[in-house]
């Protein structure tokens, strides 16, 4: 046990995925229904090789502009990355002996708006992502700075954000009688929908509490922040994940912040094209190889990957052209989504590492930085293998 | 105290993260001086050998009872501490001691599992394995025909635990299939139902939790590994009171759960708080009994079926319940039960509750007593013990009707529990 996580659970979990690749794939999801201004989220149970792990979690957000504003989804996919990304290195700490007194990590974030306050331009993302990392630990410098540096290639959902990726997203349309009719919606690229005027802030301010679980919250300005109690939120992995289900996990929480987007953004476009949608809701899932996080297998990618969202309408509609419309609809929403922009595009991330003493670290996260950190690793791992084979010792 | 066997180094100071974790799942926990036997070996030659403690002292043939509540601190114990595997190495009584570990090594070598834990009661392997398998939220699918003890805890606590639980009809494959939901974790079931002897479909219940990621989680108190080893059927922990049959002189109160490390050592973690381990004396009395499992199962299982074919002749009983008769319902149990059905037999009386209280009274060598699985014949009726806590309709429902009698069977000669039962029904 150090930091709060079975460090001997760790270990047996990567000697039984190296032998037995079906036992790391987990599979994350979440449920997603409209209420009034409000999108409601369930976690749904997870599949984590062959067993199933359940879980009790619900969430309401809201878009900032709601009259009893609540968590927005950019809120929540800033959480969503700084909770896996100081997960990570509460795992990297612990592998390598380091006992922690304090981890905090600090997300900040822009959407650039229009003259009214709306997101200007959804193909930019989240722009200018930094995390400020605190770490009060007892170690070197040096060894603080590279577990930092295996955070950015191994963090399921920095890298999900780094890498340009895909999703996949299919439109179902249910009639009163129960009839459904599904469609795929093309991966469109966004386009900017008007001059870019200010911009929002997010921030996402996370504390590890021990062992997996962080305590988190958010704020969005300007706008909101004076209309509403800053939400807390409680981010932690499963039992079964070394965690004690204290929380939604970071994969479930990006979850819950695309799926809200989707579903709250198809709900006003509905209202302002006057479409009569009786119910929204959105399904969610992806899918986590931990031989990836682990670099158990380099050929697997440690990104949180094959993310899907279903969105299911009802309406009382009959004819087929309707089908067309709502697919064109979720079509629209899609291309304004600024958080499956991030998933899209090839991103960036600033990061700067201290502990209370000292600068440690900074540096831009990007492709290159992943994959030259990536060769770094593997080139030092042969070498040791070589030394220890050398050495008439049993290679590592 | 020596290293343990499951004690290799871990990561550690000059050990890096990446693909440099060292320590995978060893079977154990066991120290050196335990005897660990062939897999092909018969159930007679593990169930007295493996896992006995060698004394290296002495040479004592048996294993010594270690009544030490807290072992001395080492550099294993240590390293274990900064590493994580405190389960190998003993430090307190309640996290593993060398007679836990003797008597759950040959529990694992009999069920075929990589490993096994002691509790201080069935009850405590049940409660203690059910919320460790399972999430807050999640479900488990199970029947009403299970002990009562479980059932009380699958009603009445599971819920409060954020476990929902749905009672199915445990001989219906397709009910149970219908009641998994998509947070279903568990499917919990007992090999032979208490008191009807109803079988599950075992073979078609691990075929289903492999398909849909479930655990399958089976009480195999009644018939014991001599005669059923369900992990070989595709369940993933497999669950005794040791009460019963395991420890089987009716003079001691245990538990066990065994399968996979993976598994085990889950268990064993929510042991550790929910705290119903076994002790020293209790483990010793379990290994003691084990060793004469197999002896003892024979003559169990032979003086069950001739009682049951005898009882199935007598005028004075309407029924029998024994899968060893040819109208046995549920036939399949035969093709996965080879070695025989345990003893347990129930059947019913003419003249219904009132004729089996008489029944009862007239009897001389079975006691009267609740539980089962001890060398000496034990008798009760269902009605007013185990299954009292059910409505009439309920009872009905689960099929024990009035004037039913549960008999274990113990390892008396057979002619005197005929003669003593024949003249206790004749004189009704
Ligand atoms: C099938 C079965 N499982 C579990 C138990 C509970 O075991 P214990 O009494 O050892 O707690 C019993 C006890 O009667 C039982 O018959």
């Amino acid at each position: 046990m150090r930091n709060g996580l079975n460090i001997s659970g760790v270990s047996e979990i990567v000697h039984e995925i190296r032998e037995n690749g079906a036992e790391a794939v987990i599979r994350f999801s979440t449920s997603t229904a409209v209420a009034g201004d409000r999108a409601e989220v369930t976690v749904g149970t997870a599949h984590h090789g062959t067993f199933r792990m359940a879980r009790d979690f619900r969430l309401a957000l809201t878009g900032a502009e709601a009259a009893d504003p609540g968590l927005t989804p950019v809120e929540a996919a800033a959480a969503a990355i700084g909770a896996c990304v100081l997960i990570t290195h509460v795992h990297g700490y612990s592998a390598r002996g380091i006992s922690l007194t304090s981890l905090g990590v600090r997300v900040t974030a822009t959407v650039p708006t229009d003259a009214a306050g709306r997101v200007a331009d959804p193909s930019a993302g989240l722009r200018d992502l930094r995390y400020d990392i605190t770490v009060d630990a007892e170690a070197t410098e040096a060894a603080l700075a590279q577990v930092t540096q295996f955070v950015t290639c191994f963090s399921p959902n920095h890298r999900a954000f780094l890498d340009a990726g895909d999703y996949d997203l299919s439109s179902v349309l249910v009639r009163p009688g129960g009839t459904a009719t599904s469609r795929p919606v093309p991966v469109t690229a966004p386009a900017a929908t008007a001059p870019a005027a200010g911009e929002l802030t997010v921030v996402a301010e996370l504390q590890w509490e021990y062992g997996t679980e962080a305590h988190v919250s958010t704020a969005v300005s300007p706008g909101i922040e004076a209309r509403r109690a800053a939400p807390t939120l409680v981010v932690d992995q499963s039992k079964q994940m070394l965690g004690i289900d204290r929380g939604p996990n970071p994969q479930e929480m990006l979850l819950t912040a695309i799926s809200a987007e989707l579903a709250l953004g198809l709900s006003a476009l509905a209202r302002e094209r006057g479409l009569p949608l009786s119910r929204i809701e959105v399904d969610g899932g992806g899918r986590l190889d931990i031989r990836g996080m682990m670099n158990v297998d380099p050929a697997v990618p440690a990104r949180f990957h094959e993310i899907r969202f279903v969105v299911r309408c009802e309406a009382d509609l009959d004819d087929d052209p309707d089908d067309d419309k709502v697919a064109a609809l979720v079509t629209e929403c899609a291309a304004n989504s600024t958080l499956l922009a991030v998933l899209r595009r090839a991103n960036t991330a600033d990061v700067r590492l201290r502990s209370p003493g000292a600068e440690i670290l900074t540096l831009r996260s990007d492709a290159a930085q992943v994959s030259a950190f990536i060769e770094q690793i593997v080139r030092q791992q042969r070498e040791q293998q070589a030394a220890a084979a050398r050495a008439g010792g049993d290679p590592a | 105290m020596s290293k343990a066997i499951g004690d290799p180094a871990g990561p550690g100071a000059d050990r890096k993260w990446s693909n440099n974790l060292r320590r995978g799942r060893v079977p154990g926990p066991r120290l050196p001086e335990q005897r660990v036997m062939d897999d092909d070996l018969g159930m007679s030659t593990r169930s007295v050998h493996s896992g006995t403690y060698i004394d290296p002292a002495t040479g004592s043939v048996g294993t010594p009872i270690f009544t030490s509540s807290t072992y001395e601190f080492n550099e294993h114990t240590y390293g274990a501490f900064d590493q994580g595997h405190i389960r190998d190495v003993p430090i307190y009584g309640r996290y593993g001691t060398p007679n836990q570990w003797v008597v759950q090594e040959k529990v694992a070598a009999l069920e075929n599992a990589e490993s096994a834990v002691a509790f201080a009661s069935g009850m405590a392997a049940i409660t203690t394995a059910l919320l460790t398998l399972t999430n807050r939220g999640g479900h488990i699918v199970s029947s009403r025909d299970v002990y009562g003890g479980t059932y009380n805890l699958l009603r009445e606590d599971m819920p409060q635990f954020g476990r929902d639980v749905t009672f199915t009809d445990p001989t219906d494959i397709r009910e149970i299939e219908a009641a998994v939901r998509p947070e279903t974790q568990v499917l919990f079931f007992e090999t032979l139902t208490n008191p009807l002897l109803k079988s599950i479909p075992l073979p078609e219940l691990g075929e289903l939790a492999r398909r849909e990621n479930l655990l399958l989680v089976i009480d195999n108190t009644f018939l014991t590994p001599y005669c059923l080893r369900p992990l070989d059927l595709g369940a993933h922990v497999v669950i005794h009171s040791a009460t019963k049959y395991l420890g089987g002189h009716s003079d001691l109160t245990a538990g066990v759960a065994a399968g996979s490390r993976k598994y085990m050592d889950r268990i064993w973690t929510e042991l550790l708080k929910l705290g119903g381990s076994l002790d020293a004396f209790g483990c010793f009395l379990l290994e003691r009994g084990l060793k004469t499992l197999a002896v003892r199962m024979r003559t169990h299982i032979e003086n069950a079926n001739l009682l049951a074919a005898f009882l199935n002749e007598h005028p004075r009983v309407t029924a029998v319940h024994h899968p060893s008769l040819s109208g046995y319902p549920y036939p399949r149990l035969r093709e996965w039960c080879a070695t025989g059905f345990g003893g347990m037999v129930s059947f019913e009386v003419e003249g219904g509750d009132e004729a089996a209280l008489k029944f009862l009274d007239r009897l001389t060598i079975p006691a009267v007593a609740t539980s089962l699985g001890g060398v000496e014949s034990l008798v009760s009726l269902p009605f007013n013990t185990s299954h009292s806590f059910l409505t009439v309709r309920q009872r009905r429902e689960l099929g024990i009707q009035p004037g039913l009698v549960r008999l274990s069977v113990g390892i008396e000669d057979s002619a005197d529990l005929i003669t003593d039962i024949d003249t206790a029904l004749t004189g009704i």
